[in-house]
């Protein structure tokens, strides 16, 4: 081995971007990060950065760093869609539209894994972060410092993800990367191995919340809220951190074993070597599966929080909607075959899965009825998180529908892997998990900064939304049974299918007009901040605890740790007179000290993962030793926590905030 | 959730019940040991034995069995999740695991004999390895 | 002996449990790379099977050793319930000997195939071997450098609520490694010669 090539591994001039549009993503990831660093600079900003959000282990800071982080990868998500509908709207007969077949390739790769990982994943852990300790009756999470290191290693991923535009290709085997397409043979460049790191290490730090949040809502929860006296929204997150928990590591596995065959030459998923390449796709789908009911629970537990507020009722069947996500929870492991009918197994295994899949439809049809029972004969307020439960609950079930017409084998026979079924996955994931997550931020917006959102921004956004998603998949229902398959680059004019991907383009568009309308929304409400303030902490007249304190919630949470002894405990309290007591006595509170470990883990994370990809050994054992490093230093460390004394608790509960 | 706290840290924070003792782990010990030498004993026998003394059926069971035997006796005596005063919260979590685990592995296996089963025949490896080298390698 | 406060016992019992679903996520992580093992053990692509290079009595020397380990691991334990410092150091330092010397048999059992031309890369059944097996051997290596970390803590520190309750986690991760090894031989090591 040469000096060069031990010092740069595979790196070389070439890894660089080809075309004009790679170059396009190239520079604007660069420009981008110029800009801010400027920005911060420019405002002097960097200690109070440093202090206030980069190093703080407070989960409300960290949840608004998750959902900006996925904010910014969702501006990318939607880049790519740009780029994939104009490319299908146009590549027809002679023309070949304006992306290369490769290229366009790597763009729905790049998309998928963008929008699962780090647009919903990240979304996710940010509102459960900003919420599940307050709704709990907690001061944080179990353990704060293991929050910010995932946070980070979460942005680590994001940070690989977009080094690989700059220096390098992405994988073309789609968002899942498949063998043989993704073993060494078929994926010789860099691209495979950044969406591999990427997603393991973004996926450690999942596992590491999933662990998190769990032992949170086991070991945290108020003095007497029994689990049956928590918000629903807490129980949803519940069920969908015991997924995490027991499904990210065959996901960690699975990314480990392709690892192992493209860089150290072993032969799990090849031909060559005896290795079984449906393994990958079978083990990829049993962490795939429950990682989509890890997306919807959360987002169905917002809109219990939302339509019970809204409709001024108590959510209908608490039980039942209890013993629903259990089933959900148990069931998404019964079901993952149903990703690979067609790779040929039996009909007794097919049949199994079948009937599985078509089963777990029942528990979210049980939420359904239970979300309108709860409207029926209740004082609605069309709020825009309202908006979004009503979208929601249209397109989601029209979508779940298209889902039991697929758990049919016989049927996905001719559906899998056609639009259909793409326009079913979109169905549930925009409606389903997006609306939720945005009705959520909404909601829960005045309680983490002190002002309300913009209505007005926030409805046309809302429809925007709802008609460019109909525009943009109702067509692809369409053709999926008119035989389009999925992640076509060009197809002949002779199927008839142009002018319907021309109606999906249109769609498209309106849905960024709308994503447009939610970052004007944004840069409006922080502007008029001081005409909408939520003066009282409690700005919907909701049920649950974390309406209980001011606006924005202070540190600690709560100055008095409350205790429970009924479900929705605060309206109970409200309805008495006894939501906000006279003269609390205060008393010292010990938080947790910032830390900049966390931030340093990432860092050497992307150096591990950067390492890896293009083979310079050197550097990443640089990056193993400095996480270890890290881990081992905070270990040794005993002095993490700081006092906030009662005097000074009394002086942030009565100031004002906006 | 906040027991009184006695001379014995270790129950108190819910890592084993009180009156856990050096007993508990001699017992495991010793379970543990018996549950490692039989199957390797029989094993040894059938080995060194001019003939097939147990069928090969037979000392797998008894290799299957007497591991989840000692998974159980370790569980309990060192991993102390079985007993009166046990963490119901560890043993919930670590039943859901075992689920998971269950259905992963067995559903594995069930998916992918089933599709074994259904693949035509693969060249014998001989075969495999001339069209390789036919081919130029991989 | 020292009486902790309640919060004091609620934070540390909030650790156990959180290491301990940790635990659980490495348990499913290994049932991953047994499904693995199970499903690709039979590619053996021409090459040796399990039978030619699996030995029964070094397999249960390495299992009598983790054992042995594991159990000292629990006297450290009960040392440090009796505020001992010295003989929990006495027992980790037993349960780290041991610990090596299984790693160096492991290394050793490995290098020897390796150099054999028996390695990884040969096939899908040795890739599935080599991964299963050296990722428990990876988990042990970190579990000593763990030991030596919270050794050097004892040492320093004495038996603090702290060192206590990372050794109640250490002692966790050692014995859930031997429950893992139960599994290796039995599905690696003795089904693989007996079948």
């Amino acid at each position: 081995m040469t000096f060069t090539h031990f010092i740069f591994g595979n790196l070389s001039f070439s890894a660089l971007p080809e075309n004009a549009i790679a170059w396009g993503g190239a520079l604007t990831v660069i420009f981008g990060a110029v800009i801010v660093l400027a920005l911060i600079t420019f405002f002097n900003a960097w200690t109070w950065l440093w202090r206030e959000w980069l190093t703080s282990l407070d989960p409300k800071r960290i949840g608004v760093m998750y959902i900006l982080v996925s904010v910014v990868m969702f501006v990318r998500g939607l880049f790519d869609v740009g780029l994939m509908r104009v490319q299908q709207a146009t590549s027809v007969g002679d023309a070949h539209g304006i992306l290369t077949a490769t290229h366009f390739q790597e763009i729905f790769s790049a998309h998928g894994s963008i929008m699962i990982f780090f647009v919903a994943m990240g979304f996710m852990f940010g509102i459960v972060n900003l919420v599940l300790p307050l709704q709990i009756g907690a001061r944080d999470v179990a353990f704060p410092f293991l929050n910010s290191a995932s946070f980070w290693l979460f942005c680590a991923g994001a940070a690989l993800i977009n080094l690989s535009l700059i220096v390098g290709d992405f994988s073309t085997a789609g968002w899942l990367s498949y063998p043989p397409l993704s073993e060494l043979a078929y994926s010789p460049t860099s691209g495979v191995d950044y969406w591999i790191w990427s997603l393991q290490i973004a996926g450690i730090g999942s596992l590491l919340s999933g662990v998190n949040f769990l032992a949170t809502i086991v070991k945290m929860r108020a003095k007497g809220m029994s689990y049956m006296k928590m918000p629903m929204f807490a129980w949803t997150v519940f069920g969908a951190m015991t997924l995490v928990v027991f499904a990210f590591p065959v996901l960690t596995v699975t990314l480990a074993l392709l690892s192992l065959d493209r860089t150290l030459g072993m032969h799990f998923f090849t031909a060559a070597g005896g290795g079984n390449m449906m393994m990958y796709v079978n083990l990829i789908w049993a962490w795939g599966h429950p990682e989509v009911y890890i997306l919807i629970l959360p987002a169905f537990g917002i809109f219990s929080e939302v339509v019970s507020t809204f409709s001024g009722k108590k959510l209908a069947g608490y039980a039942s909607m209890v013993y629903a996500i259990w089933a959900i929870v148990f069931l998404s492991w019964l079901v993952w075959l149903h990703h690979f009918f067609t790779m040929g197994a039996g009909a007794d295994v097919n049949a199994f899965f079948g009937i599985m899949t078509a089963v777990i439809a029942i528990p979210t049809g049980v939420k359904i009825f239970n979300w309108l029972f709860t409207m029926y004969r209740g004082r609605i307020r069309f709020t825009s998180p309202m908006l979004w439960f009503m979208g929601f609950v249209v397109l989601f079930t029209l979508g779940g529908v298209a889902g039991v017409v697929l758990s049919e084998p016989v049927a996905d026979y001719q559906l899998h892997n056609s639009l259909f079924l793409v326009a079913h996955f979109h169905t549930m994931i925009v409606s389903g998990v997006l609306f939720g997550y945005f009705a959520g931020v909404t909601y829960w917006f005045p309680k983490v900064t002190g002002f309300h959102l913009n209505e007005r921004w926030g409805i046309r956004a809302f429809w925007l939304w709802l008609v460019g998603f109909i525009l943009a998949f109702g067509p692809l229902y369409i053709l999926g049974f008119m035989g389009a398959t999925r992640r076509l680059d060009h197809y002949d004019p002779s199927m008839g299918w142009q002018g319907l991907f021309i109606v999906a383009a249109v769609g498209a568009f309106l849905i960024m007009l709308g994503f447009l309308c939610q970052i004007i929304q944004l840069v409006v409400s922080i502007r008029d901040r001081k005409l909408n303030p939520d003066t009282t902490g409690d700005p919907w007249y909701g049920r649950t605890l974390e309406w209980s304190m001011r606006s924005p919630a202070p540190e600690y949470n709560f100055a008095v740790l409350p205790e429970v002894t009924e479900r929705d405990e605060f309206w109970v309290m409200k309805q008495a007179g006894t939501a906000h007591a006279a003269a609390p006595i205060y008393e010292d509170i010990a938080v947790p000290r910032n830390s900049g470990a966390g931030i340093l883990i990432g860092a050497f994370a992307v150096v591990i993962g950067f390492g890896i990809i293009w083979h310079i050994w050197w550097l990443m054992i640089v990056g193993l030793i400095g996480v270890a490093a890290c881990i081992i230093v905070r270990t040794f460390d005993e002095d993490t926590e700081r006092v906030i004394s009662a005097s000074e608790v009394a002086r942030i509960e009565t100031m004002k905030t906006i | 959730m906040n027991p009184t706290p006695t001379n014995d840290y270790f129950a108190d924070i819910g890592f084993w019940p009180k009156g856990t003792g050096v007993r508990h782990y001699i017992i495991g010990l010793i379970l543990a040991l018996v549950l490692t030498i039989i199957p390797f004993a029989l094993l040894e026998i059938h080995l060194t034995s001019k003939h097939e003394t147990f069928t090969h059926p037979f000392l797998m069971a008894v290799a299957v069995v007497c591991a989840l035997l000692q998974f159980l006796v370790q569980v309990a005596f060192f991993l102390h999740l079985i007993g009166r005063g046990v963490s119901r919260e560890r043993l919930a979590i670590f039943g859901g695991a075992s689920l998971v685990v269950a259905i992963l592995v067995g559903g594995s296996l069930w998916i992918m004999t089933d599709l074994s089963a259904r693949m035509i025949a693969p060249p014998s490896d001989s075969q495999m390895e001339l069209y390789m080298q036919d081919q130029g390698g991989f | 002996m020292t009486q902790y406060k309640p919060e004091e016992i609620a934070a540390d019992s909030k650790s156990v449990f959180g290491f301990f679903t940790y635990l659980m996520t490495d348990l499913v992580l290994f049932a991953a790379l047994f499904a693995t093992y199970a499903v690709l053990h039979s590619g053996v692509f021409g090459g040796p099977t399990s039978e030619e290079i699996f030995n029964a009595p070094f397999a249960l020397l390495e299992t009598v050793i983790l054992l042995a380990s594991s159990f000292s691991c629990g006297l450290s334990l009960l040392a440090a319930r009796r505020g001992n410092s010295r003989g929990v150091l006495a027992s980790l330092a037993i349960t780290f000997v041991l610990g090596a010397v299984f790693v160096v048999l492991e290394l050793s059992e490995f290098a020897r195939l390796a150099a054999s031309g028996v390695g990884p890369g040969v096939s899908a059944f040795l890739s599935s071997y080599f991964t299963l097996v050296g990722t428990h051997g990876l988990h042990i290596i970190i579990g000593l450098v763990w030991m030596t970390a919270l050794g050097i803590s004892i040492y320093a520190r004495g038996l603090t609520r702290g060192n206590m309750r990372k050794l109640a986690l250490l002692s966790l991760f050692w014995h859930f490694l031997d429950i893992i090894w139960i599994f290796i031989f039995t599905i690696v090591y003795l089904s693989g010669i007996i079948l």
